[in-house]
């Protein structure tokens, strides 16, 4: 990978922050975008501002097929059976919503989560199993972000309906043992959705191989554009699912017979895309999907191992700072969560690296509060989380230890 | 201090004299909440004036204190409570140093 070259599709990468050049650390919550991904929503915007699946002019019928078309290549990016197993959504939080509220499961069923889950992975299912008065259980994560897969043997059992679990930690990193989670899952009839908004912009993700029932992804966290997400379901699953949002688009007809409307829904995709679509946004995620891909997602995961070694490396060096999460970078996403005992709040360490030295990476809960809680973290005083991606180098990594140097210094 | 607090406001925010005299403390910062300043903004103010500094952690600990309730939202995690202090602090208000501990923070003195 040349990463001097990849730097420079990133306009803000030459951005001068409080007279530092950018160190961006935080594409764990939100990615940069390369100029390949502006110009397609740009050009949307500049030359066939329409509506797709509507209108049938000339400029319809442009944003129609790229519509059409980068759903295709977001299939193919995460290699599902048919683009249709695709739906766009606003972002990861509500793909998982649309499954935790329309999967049509058992009476007296079982829903099961995790202690890890993000707060969107974990209260949509939360909110279901309270809705149909459904039992829920939780898998607790070790302490480093790992699970013991003898918890899932125990939780998971034939009355299990569904399991929602986080692929790849936001906090910890950690990647789960996913093909053995739905094994166990799939052996006693259960259904699964894999919560990969971390774990798709990082890994070649292949759902088929994987065998999940669900993924859901935010395309934000891959160089896309924002409040643009994916829902992947196997297709007889879809079509099995109630609606989620109605209206204009999702029919075939809406009759009028005695006195009643009676709508005739279209199958999935258009089922759950209700409504004028942000063509410009899933133009934008197919562009990404083929940005990503040209690089080589297997690429992005090698770069993103080394610089992540050598973070985890030099923050173990250092006094005055404990790490979260397991250090074995081969079931590890890109980021480090860390606290520094010198400072009361993460809120300081990411205010002082960002003011004193340019470089911008998360301080809070994360999205992520039982977890904290589980360690002992008050949700004000928060982690740090520094995370990488394709466009960092090392000379990012050490300007964010020089900086935490200096500010343990200062703050001793 | 509140007639201290409202000069202050007054100068940076450039109101009129005779509306700072006639009006609280509060009633300022609420008509200015209609007009930009967040509620996190004015519990972050109303904090520090109860104090001449104070460390980050102490303010959002006190931000959880029953007479904070009706202001402060979002101080569990204290994200979008930092960053109004941050604003406040880009517009001169309030200012910050780092230090043991972290950031102390402080009122800007009125001139």
């Amino acid at each position: 990978m040349d990463i001097a070259r990849i730097r420079e599709d990133f306009p803000v990468l030459k951005r001068i922050i409080n007279g530092h050049p950018l160190v961006y650390l935080d594409s764990a919550c939100m990615s940069l975008k390369p100029l390949q991904v502006i110009a397609a929503m740009l050009e949307y915007y500049e030359q066939y501002p329409a509506c797709a699946g509507r209108s049938i002019h000339k400029l319809g019928e442009e944003a129609s097929n790229a519509y059409s078309a980068s759903r295709s290549k977001f299939a193919s990016f995460i290699n599902t059976a048919e683009p249709e197993e695709c739906i766009w959504t606003r972002n990861a939080t509500e793909s998982l919503n649309m499954v935790a509220s329309s999967v049509k499961l058992p009476k007296g069923s079982k829903i099961v989560t995790t202690t890890l889950e993000h707060h969107s992975g974990s209260l949509p299912f939360v909110e279901r199993a309270r809705r149909d008065n459904l039992k829920i259980e939780i898998v607790e994560a070790n302490d480093d972000g790992t699970f013991d897969i003898e918890d899932w043997k125990k939780v998971i059992d034939t009355n299990t309906s569904l399991i929602s679990v986080v692929h790849s930690s936001n906090v910890t990193g950690t990647v789960a043992p996913m093909k053995e989670i739905v094994e166990i899952a799939h052996d006693r009839g259960a259904l699964i959705v894999s919560d990969d908004a971390q774990y798709a912009p990082h890994h070649p993700l292949d759902v088929q191989d994987l065998d999940v029932d669900f993924s859901a992804i935010s395309v934000h966290k891959m160089c896309g554009p924002t409040g643009v997400g994916v829902l992947y379901g196997k297709m007889d699953l879809l079509k099995s699912m109630n609606m989620f949002l109605v209206g204009g688009d999702t029919v075939a007809d809406v009759r009028y017979i005695d006195g009643k409307i009676v709508p005739e829904y279209l199958p999935p995709p258009e089922k759950f895309e209700a409504g004028l679509q942000n063509y410009a946004g899933a133009i934008g995620a197919g562009a990404a999907a083929d940005y990503l891909q040209s690089i080589g997602m297997r690429n992005i995961e090698l770069h993103e191992r080394s610089l992540l070694s050598f973070m985890l490396k030099s923050l173990k060096e250092m006094d005055n700072v404990t790490i979260f999460g397991t250090d074995d970078i081969h079931i590890k996403t890109g980021l480090v969560a860390f606290m520094v005992s010198t400072v009361n709040t993460a809120h300081d360490v990411a205010g002082y690296l960002s003011d004193s030295y340019g470089v911008m990476l998360r301080s809070g809960a994360h999205c992520t509060h039982p977890y904290h809680y589980q360690m002992g973290i008050p949700p004000s005083k928060g982690t740090n989380r520094a995370s990488v991606y394709l466009y960092n180098n090392r000379k990012d990594v050490e300007t964010f230890i020089g900086g935490l140097h200096a500010l343990v210094e200062a703050s001793s | 201090m509140p007639t201290e607090i409202n000069n202050l406001v007054a100068e940076r925010l450039k109101l009129d004299k005779f509306y700072t005299q006639k009006l609280s403390y509060l009633s300022i910062l609420r008509r200015e909440a209609m007009s930009g300043l967040s509620r996190n903004a004015q519990c972050v103010l109303r904090i520090l004036e109860s104090s001449e500094s104070m460390l980050t952690s102490e303010i959002l600990k006190t931000a959880k204190q029953p007479e904070y309730v009706d202001l402060c939202s979002d101080c569990a995690g204290g994200d979008a409570f930092i960053a109004a202090a941050n604003q406040l602090a880009n517009q001169g208000l309030i200012a910050k140093k780092f230090g043991k501990g972290g950031y102390r923070w402080h009122l800007v003195e009125a001139k």
